[in-house]
């Protein structure tokens, strides 16, 4: 008989991380309705402001960054269903760990599927939407990790709550999308600022603000997470 | 009974908003025994199971779980726990072999593979390895979640109604699994419907009744007639030994 070995936090995350990425890929349940949103908003935002003869570049950070939050709450609010469905959570709470473990590695799993969807969408929406990219490249991609893994960090955890409330997927932007105005503002001024739109030399700051953003909301996570797995 | 190797209850309470669940249930058995919980719907043994699984919090009295304070083990004892539950705990999008893989990870087994293979061949789920678990029947699946409790060789295994819906290959299998458990050293505490079954696999009895004991006895002076007088509100006889 095998024996249980030493264990820690890493393992169980790892164990966790494997299974998202396994599932996801038999599955596509969150990956490809990601996908087809992302490339229904792009379109219809691109054709309705150009039918209002709007010019597209002041109102692009803004765009991107609610297309962006809009298409995750698609997979976020997949994360804690697909548990309550195959009524599997118990089991992840019987694992020997403490359960952050749940929220870390759904968290990294989030991560990778909006960066996946991200690398796919926002080329897209610069290219769909006729807007030149002309952001230098690392601080822009430091804005969108950053602006993603607060949107992540907060969506996961809300998506574990909100699994026991009947109202569940529905409820998710409702609770997230207060919570999420810091890093919504931070996100586009940053943007904005990468873009030459605004003051040009602003985006060290809302990078601080969204790193810090993302700092407290993992650790407050972290914390609370227990509770919300036993309420 | 040794405190230190089995399980013991004292008192254990547990309350669920403003239902009194569990009401002064005390219980000892030694390492390496099987005991049933017996009673009525309702009686409480789901919840005493949860409870040792470390699911539900007790609120009151003092459990010892393979000589740990269930209140303050944590992690710690849960490694040394299998559950098998009303639900499998399976994903169906997953195939038999990434389900067991899966699990013995997140239980920190090393070289999980190789276990989560050993663990198909005991349940005789080889063959169908690598097939989603979607496609198995109830009682493929009942074997593989057996298999699922077992990937971390738990000293401690909770069984809740483990018979209900098993096809014969794999009651024939649970049977198997109880009988092993006693030279290894694995202690079995199973919910049960079925008084005859339960105390034919058990070496003892607790008989719940609104959340207290009833009975508790040694398998072997209790007959299926005794645990239904005990179980029974209206019986009004309390055998406590």
């Amino acid at each position: 008989m095998g024996a249980a070995g030493a264990v820690g936090w890493w393992p169980q995350v790892s164990a966790l991380l494997w299974k998202e990425l396994r599932s996801e890929s038999r599955t596509h349940d969150s990956f490809t309705p990601m996908l087809v949103f992302a490339f229904t908003v792009v379109t219809v935002f691109g054709f309705g402001l150009k039918l209002a003869g709007v010019s597209l570049r002041p109102v692009f950070p803004g765009l991107i960054w609610i297309s962006t939050y809009f298409i995750g709450f698609l997979g976020i609010g997949r994360s804690f269903a697909g548990e309550k469905a195959q009524d599997t959570l118990a089991g992840l709470r019987l694992v020997p760990a403490d359960p952050s473990y749940i929220y870390v590695g759904k968290l990294l799993s989030n991560l990778l599927f909006l960066s996946a969807l991200e690398a796919v969408s926002i080329p897209l929406q610069f290219a769909l939407l006729g807007v030149e990219f002309t952001a230098p490249l690392l601080p822009f991609a430091g804005v969108v990790i950053l602006g993603t893994t607060g949107f992540a960090a907060v969506g996961t955890l809300l998506s574990g709550l909100a699994t026991h409330t009947r109202a569940g997927e529905i409820l998710l932007p409702v609770l997230a999308f207060p919570v999420l105005i810091p890093a919504i503002i931070g996100a586009v001024q940053a943007t904005a600022s990468l873009l030459g739109l605004g003051n040009a030399l602003d985006w060290p700051k809302w990078i601080g603000m969204l790193a810090a953003y993302d700092v407290l909301f993992v650790a407050v996570s972290l914390v609370v997470f227990d509770f919300i797995m036993e309420s | 009974m040794s405190e230190d190797t089995g399980v013991l209850a004292r008192d254990l309470a547990l309350r669920l908003g403003d239902n009194q669940v569990l009401r002064g249930v005390s219980f000892g058995i030694e390492p390496g025994t099987v005991l049933a919980v017996l009673g009525p719907n309702g009686a409480g043994k789901t919840s005493l199971l949860k409870v040792l699984a470390t699911l539900l919090a007790p609120t009151g009295g003092e459990v010892r779980v393979l000589g740990r304070n269930l209140r303050d083990a944590g992690a710690a004892l849960r490694r040394l726990i299998g559950y098998v539950a009303h639900q499998t705990f399976l994903y169906p999008q997953l195939t038999g072999w990434e389900n067991l893989y899966f699990w013995a990870r997140a239980y920190g087994v090393r070289k999980a593979g190789d276990r989560a293979e050993e663990l198909l061949a005991f349940v005789g789920l080889e063959l169908h390895a690598h097939e989603t678990v979607r496609a198995y029947s109830r009682g493929m699946q009942q074997r593989l979640a057996l298999a699922r409790a077992l990937a971390h060789d738990p000293r401690l295994l909770l069984l809740d109604e483990p018979y209900t819906g098993l096809d014969r290959r794999a009651t024939d299998l649970l049977d198997v699994i109880i009988r092993e458990s006693r030279p290894q050293g694995r202690t079995v505490i199973m919910t049960s419907h079925d008084p005859t079954r339960a105390i034919r696999a058990s070496d003892t009895v607790v008989v719940l009744r609104r959340g207290q004991v009833a009975l508790l006895a040694d398998s072997r002076d209790v007959d299926p007639a005794l645990v239904d007088d005990a179980a029974d509100p209206s019986g009004g006889r309390m055998v406590v030994q």
